[in-house]
């Protein structure tokens, strides 16, 4: 008898899941099902609980997805997925909210500053845009400070976050 | 390697390579987070008694979304 493991997700993720577009739906449906399908597959790399549990964490195309085998109940349980870059056509409405102050470094630690009110709902975001078109960056919500990854920028320009405080 | 041959290199990487930096980048900022430590902890502590839900669920929360046009 062939024994079919089947993935399981925390209530947190059933939340994220629900927020997200109907192409986005399809796609965590099916890297979900990839990973029953596929349960042994390791993580690019692990992530430890405060009591020491370990998670693999895997990228699948833009999603970052936690996860762990339970093995014995044949469960992948998947605890947490977040997006890794946000969408273009969202920072693109920001941008033209947002005040870009001066150009970020990769792990430059920004304070909460420099930002126009706009009513983010929980992320920040790096953006940056000149020239042909828009240049985004995976921004990683954070308390008081936040982590930039510099895209490429078609003809120079400014590096700036999108900013809410966690 | 400099920040300057850091960012170098990321300007020439490809979409993918882009997103698997930035992917790298959001796990090292997990990575040591006490409070999100603490609340996989959580969650992986609800899902063991029994707060989760399954492929069937899921796809069924997906459905009526869709019907809704969401």
């Amino acid at each position: 008898m062939i024994r079919e493991h089947k993935f399981e997700v925390d209530d947190a993720v059933v939340e994220f899941f629900a927020a997200r577009t109907k192409r986005e739906r399809e796609d965590l449906l099916r890297v979900f099902a990839g990973l029953a399908t596929s349960p042994h597959q390791k993580g690019e790399w692990h992530q430890r609980t405060s009591s020491g549990r370990e998670l693999q964490v895997k990228r699948f195309g833009r999603w970052l997805v936690r996860y762990w085998l339970d093995e014995p109940v044949l469960e992948v349980r998947i605890v947490d997925v977040e997006k890794v870059v946000p969408r273009v056509a969202l920072i693109s409405k920001v941008l033209n909210r947002l005040r870009i102050d001066g150009a970020l470094q990769i792990g430059s630690e920004i304070l909460p500053a420099n930002l126009s009110g706009y009513p983010l709902r929980g992320w920040a975001g790096l953006v940056e845009a000149r020239g042909k078109g828009l240049a985004v960056a995976a921004g990683q919500k954070m308390r008081h400070r936040a982590f930039c990854c510099p895209w490429r920028l078609s003809r120079g320009g400014l590096g700036g976050v999108a900013w809410q405080e966690a | 390697m400099s920040l300057a041959e850091v960012k170098a290199s990321i300007t020439g990487m490809s979409v993918d390579e882009r997103l698997e930096v930035a992917a790298l980048i959001a796990h090292l900022n997990r990575t040591e987070d006490p409070g999100y430590q603490a609340e996989l902890d959580r969650r992986m502590s609800a899902m063991d008694s029994g707060r989760k839900t399954d492929a069937v669920a899921l796809e069924k929360m997906h459905d009526g979304l869709t019907a809704h046009g969401r």
